[in-house]
């Protein structure tokens, strides 16, 4: 749920970066961490098992100027991807305005993609919202990997819902496709809150 | 649950206020008001040694965990929970439906006190907290536009 707040002229969206587990979503985080100068972020905080893999969530605060006259916001978080985290995925899920999902372009790793990509819609629903309902992206990541799936093939297994979504081909590893992913999503998410807006103004 | 969230400045002043009345009457340090999603909506207090906004995500996401705790004993959430330092201390505590109010406190006072006037600024709380959350869009927003 995005918070406009209007005596500190702030906006405040939160952006969920979720797909299976090893699909990249930390590494996305730490590319934008490490690139982003510190007056537009702030530390980011991992919940990390000893095997740095997530177990609860990464988050990562920006803050832009993409709104005439406002401060906008951005929260970052990343989901834990491995399947017996789920309540926590839920969890993260709450008040969720836009979702990166990071697929693995990986052959051997198709069906963790479409697991995880059902598993989104299921918690989603538990917030009752539809996949229709949260404006989100689809990111390919690891495409330098020499058994990389076509990219029509992981279109024609994930990007089949009614609405088309963009995608984004990426190496989150060298921060190929990193920015470009974010930058569609947090405008669709604003593009979807101005929107909203103008549309119960009339 | 309304898709978005408008606070006005008045709204905003009247969360302040409750915590600034908070942190006297309880000799407590520093009030953080934040929503179940980690949104912030108010800090109050010293805040020159740490970041309200990350202390928010992080106790929505002890809070939320807990209340996953409380269900599987059958409870439908815990409340309040109780972090206790050597020097410092986190006292965080439900508000209405969506919302939490963390307190810093010292040695300095009690956890009783803490809990007695939180319990008090919890209710003052929710009430503005019921307004802000039924209202549509209707909000003195002005022109919101996207720059180029």
């Amino acid at each position: 749920m995005s918070t406009v707040n209007f005596a500190t002229r702030e906006i405040t969206c939160k952006i969920v970066y979720y797909g299976p587990g090893l699909s990249g979503k930390t590494t996305n985080l730490l590319f934008i961490h490490k690139k982003v100068p510190a007056k537009h972020r702030s530390d980011m905080v991992s919940l990390a098992t000893d095997g740095d893999r997530t177990l609860f969530f990464d988050f990562l605060p920006l803050v832009t100027n993409a709104v005439k006259g406002f401060s906008t916001k951005f929260q970052l978080y990343t989901v834990p991807g491995q399947v017996f985290y789920n309540a926590t995925r839920k969890l993260v899920l709450q008040g969720v305005d836009g979702i990166v999902f990071v697929s693995d372009s990986a052959w051997n790793r198709m069906n963790d993609n479409h697991e995880s990509f059902v598993n989104m819609k299921e918690n989603l629903s538990e917030y009752g919202l539809t996949i229709e309902d949260v404006p989100y992206v689809l990111q390919f990541n690891k495409r330098d990997l020499p058994d990389a799936a076509p990219v029509e093939y992981m279109n024609h297994l994930l990007n089949r819902e009614k609405q088309r979504v963009p995608h984004f081909e990426s190496i989150a590893i060298r921060g190929i496709g990193v920015f470009e992913t974010l930058n569609a999503i947090s405008r669709m998410v604003l593009v979807k809150l101005i929107s909203e807006l103008s549309q119960n103004k009339e | 649950m309304p898709r978005h969230r408008f606070i006005t400045p008045d709204e905003q002043k009247q969360l302040d206020s409750i915590l600034r009345e908070l942190l006297k009457n309880s000799d407590a340090k520093t009030a953080i008001l934040l929503d179940h999603g980690g949104f912030l909506m108010s800090t109050q207090g010293f805040t020159e040694h740490i970041d309200p906004q990350t202390i928010a995500v992080l106790a929505a996401g002890a809070f939320s965990t807990t209340r996953e705790l409380a269900k599987m004993i059958g409870e439908e959430e815990f409340t309040v929970m109780f972090h206790q330092g050597r020097r410092d201390h986190i006292h965080l505590s439900a508000v209405g439906k969506d919302a939490l109010l963390v307190i810093i406190f010292e040695n300095t006072t009690t956890i009783g006190m803490v809990r007695l006037f939180a319990r008090e600024a919890a209710k003052k709380l929710a009430s503005i907290l019921r307004i802000i959350n039924q209202r549509k869009s209707e909000a003195p927003m002005g022109n919101i536009k996207l720059q180029q």
